[in-house]
């Protein structure tokens, strides 16, 4: 019995003795700080946008993501988001579309506007990952609401080519995608505000 | 032994008369004897033929049909015949010899048959052994063979103790054989037969009125009738009178000693009593001595009958008499002033005087000293439901002398209109002031006044509507603002939960995390479901993640 027990006790210490893997964690989001507004924003004279974001399941965990075929992924095992994407993604998405010189900003929740705003963009993306064939790819669709009815509906497909292996630089061009995506609807506001000067001058 | 020798033993024969005769002829004597005993004594028992007529013989059977008397078989009927010359039938019956003593004069035989009646059941024994005949014995000291049988049984039994009396009655009601005659409740005797007066036309009835109750009649004994419900609406109100359960359905005589009067002679033999309507009327016909007077009324007598009470200041004294009376009055009927003559009787015994003639002097002497000094007679609603007057006599002061006149030789008590005619007079006075009133001028001032009033009015009305609006506005207002303060903080609150805010945002996260987690756990679970031995002993870990790649030329 008792060498049994030593038996046991020796096995248990060789499995705690097995070393870990290396794991390795990345940041969505901009290489520097320059793009951040350095300047104080007057949030009173601007109309706030309300921004929804839906991402699929594989956003909403932790383990990077590589398409390995036209209909597979790959979740690697030692590569890991240091914090849920889901969270990074609609974070870099409110800071990118609210340009401190713009006459909107995005809030993403009700408490956080003067009041209901009469303005709301819905954004789901289906795709959002790098591949193995050098591609990161950005695909979805935005709707834009004007006091609670839809407004425009649009497609997007961004794709920005991988220089490197590995998903330090796959990161940097996901953000890149992002950054995308945001200049188009940027533009989008800018016309948009310029052609309904009523919700302006509200 | 020889011819000689025979000749000399032969003697000659000597003939000797016989004087006794022969033991034999006893035997049929003594039958003989036998015989006309048994003949005789059956003869001497065979008991008392007696013959009864009735008028039918239906259900009775010569030799089966028995004849008791109190349940005793006492005879048989022999024989059934029609009689001769007259409808009905004759019945030959035997009675017993030893009880021939109960065929006397006053004996009553009837045939007992089931019968049903309002008084009660009787003889349904007889459903199965079929009718008998019922014999009640006499009481008289004459024997009698020959009956007229009874229709119905007797209703009251030869012999039974109590009282004999003869009711009549000249009223509307009948009563029939066996009606009760109640007292206090109690049924003390019944109606025995009926007798139609032809010249008098007058019914008598004569009932009987059972021991010990006999000692109830009396020479002041009064008989009123009981029968059914009876209703009076009077002067006095509307009276309910009943007797016994039985008399609601049948008729029935009730009597009693009036109040006042004395118990009276008892009556030991049969007597002779009237029927009355009632208790009031029969306490009414106790005195027999009045003092009649006349009234000459000039207002309405609609209510009075006769036999409404004469009061003098609440007390009654007498009753009316007549109404309408025949007189030597000039006027007619249709004649403007023409005097409704009214016959009243004061009777002493009911004013606390003698019932005699000299009281009936002393209250002719007394009403006509009062009459000078102020008596006189009004007629009073006595219920103004039923709108029953009645006579009422009272003493006014300061009233003029006035002469006593008579009218049909009776003398007049003067009448003067009760309170209603003076009122109704004092109001007809009150109206022809008023229909004298300039009422065409009052009305047309009144016009004026009421199209003013009705203009102030209006005014009144505007002021009110503006001063109604003025209030309901400033009460809104007050509810509005109280509204929106309350739809905003109902807003807050709402946007603290709603899908974008602060709060939902928060729960979100935390789910995102515990997602994660799960997500986390997922491949650890995974791996251990593939490879369970990886929780003891380590694992390959030369395996790598696949990598992004750059784009290949």
């Amino acid at each position: 019995m008792k060498q049994l027990f030593i038996v046991i006790l020796l096995i248990m210490i060789n499995a705690c003795a097995t070393q870990p893997g290396n794991f390795n964690y990345y940041q969505l989001g901009p290489d520097t700080a320059h793009n951040l507004p350095a300047k104080t924003s007057d949030l009173s004279s601007k109309h706030s946008v309300l921004l929804t974001v839906k991402v699929p399941d594989y956003l909403k965990q932790n383990k990077m993501v590589v398409q390995t075929g036209q209909h597979q992924l790959h979740f690697a095992q030692l590569h890991l988001w240091a914090q849920i994407p889901l969270k990074s993604i609609r974070a870099a998405l409110v800071n990118e579309i609210s340009p401190h010189d713009a006459p909107w900003y995005m809030v993403e929740h009700y408490k956080n506007a003067p009041a209901q705003p009469h303005y709301q963009l819905d954004i789901n993306i289906q795709q959002f990952y790098p591949t193995d064939s050098g591609k990161a790819i950005l695909q979805g669709t935005w709707l834009f609401f004007v006091d609670g009815k839809a407004h425009t509906k649009q497609h997007f497909n961004y794709t920005e080519t991988l220089a490197t292996d590995g998903f330090s630089h796959a990161v940097s061009q996901q953000y890149q995608l992002l950054q995308q995506l945001s200049a188009d609807l940027n533009s989008y506001f800018g016309q948009k505000m310029q052609s309904a000067p009523r919700h302006l001058n509200q | 032994m020889t011819d000689n020798d025979k000749q000399e033993v032969i003697h000659e024969a000597h003939a000797e008369e016989l004087h006794n005769i022969s033991k034999l002829w006893l035997l049929p004597i003594v039958a003989i004897f036998i015989g006309a005993w048994l003949v005789y004594y059956q003869i001497s028992n065979r008991g008392q033929e007696i013959t009864i007529y009735f008028s039918s013989a239906e259900g009775l059977e010569p030799g089966k049909t028995r004849i008791k008397t109190r349940h005793v078989d006492i005879g048989t009927v022999t024989a059934i015949q029609l009689r001769k010359n007259s409808p009905g039938v004759v019945v030959t019956a035997r009675i017993n010899q030893d009880e021939t003593h109960l065929l006397r004069e006053d004996t009553n035989l009837w045939i007992v048959t089931p019968r049903i009646t309002l008084s009660g059941v009787s003889g349904l024994s007889t459903i199965l052994s079929g009718p008998f005949i019922e014999l009640t014995p006499g009481m008289s000291g004459k024997e009698q063979f020959t009956f007229e049988g009874l229709e119905d049984p007797p209703v009251t039994p030869a012999g039974t103790p109590g009282l004999h009396v003869t009711l009549n009655s000249d009223d509307e009601f009948a009563y029939k054989e066996g009606d009760p005659i109640i007292y206090k409740g109690l049924q003390v005797g019944q109606i025995e037969d009926i007798y139609f007066n032809l010249e008098e036309r007058v019914v008598y009835y004569n009932a009987f009125i059972e021991a010990p109750y006999n000692q109830l009649i009396t020479s002041n004994t009064r008989f009123w009738d009981t029968s059914g419900v009876r209703l009076e609406l009077g002067a006095e109100g509307l009276m309910i009178h009943t007797g016994t359960v039985e008399t609601l359905l049948t008729n029935g005589v009730t009597f009693g000693i009036p109040e006042g009067l004395s118990q009276g002679d008892t009556i030991q033999q049969r007597a002779y009593f009237d029927i009355h309507a009632s208790q009031t009327d029969a306490n009414a016909r106790r005195y027999k001595h009045k003092a009649r007077f006349a009234l000459m009324i000039e207002d309405s007598v609609r209510g009075l009958k006769v036999g409404a009470p004469v009061e003098y200041r609440g007390l009654p004294i007498g009753e009316v008499e007549q109404i309408n009376v025949v007189t030597e009055q000039k006027p007619g009927l249709l004649e403007e002033g023409y005097k409704i003559p009214i016959i009243i009787a004061i009777f002493p015994g009911m004013a606390s005087f003698e019932d005699s003639p000299e009281g009936v002097q002393w209250v002719n002497e007394q009403i006509t000293l009062w009459i000078q000094k102020g008596l006189r007679a009004t007629l009073e609603t006595g219920n103004i439901i039923t709108g029953g007057q009645y006579v009422d006599l009272q003493n006014y002061e300061n009233l003029e002398s006035i002469e006593i006149t008579k009218s049909s030789g009776l003398p007049v008590i003067p009448t003067i209109s009760n309170e209603f005619a003076q009122l109704t007079q004092k109001i007809s006075s009150i109206l022809n002031k008023v229909n004298e009133l300039p009422f065409e001028s009052l009305a047309q001032n009144l016009n004026q006044t009421l199209q003013q009033l009705h203009t102030t009015a209006k005014t009144f009305e505007q002021s009110g509507q503006e001063i109604n609006q003025l209030l309901q506005q400033t009460q809104e207002q007050a509810l509005i603002s109280q509204l929106n303060d309350a739809l905003h903080a109902l807003e807050v609150l709402a946007n603290t939960y709603s899908g974008h805010s602060q709060t939902n945002a928060g729960i979100n996260e935390l789910l995102l995390e515990f997602q994660a987690l799960m997500l986390e756990l997922k491949p650890v679970l995974q791996r251990l479901n593939e490879t369970p031995s990886s929780l003891v002993f380590p694992i390959e870990t030369g395996q790598s993640d696949t990598l992004p790649r750059a784009k290949r030329n």
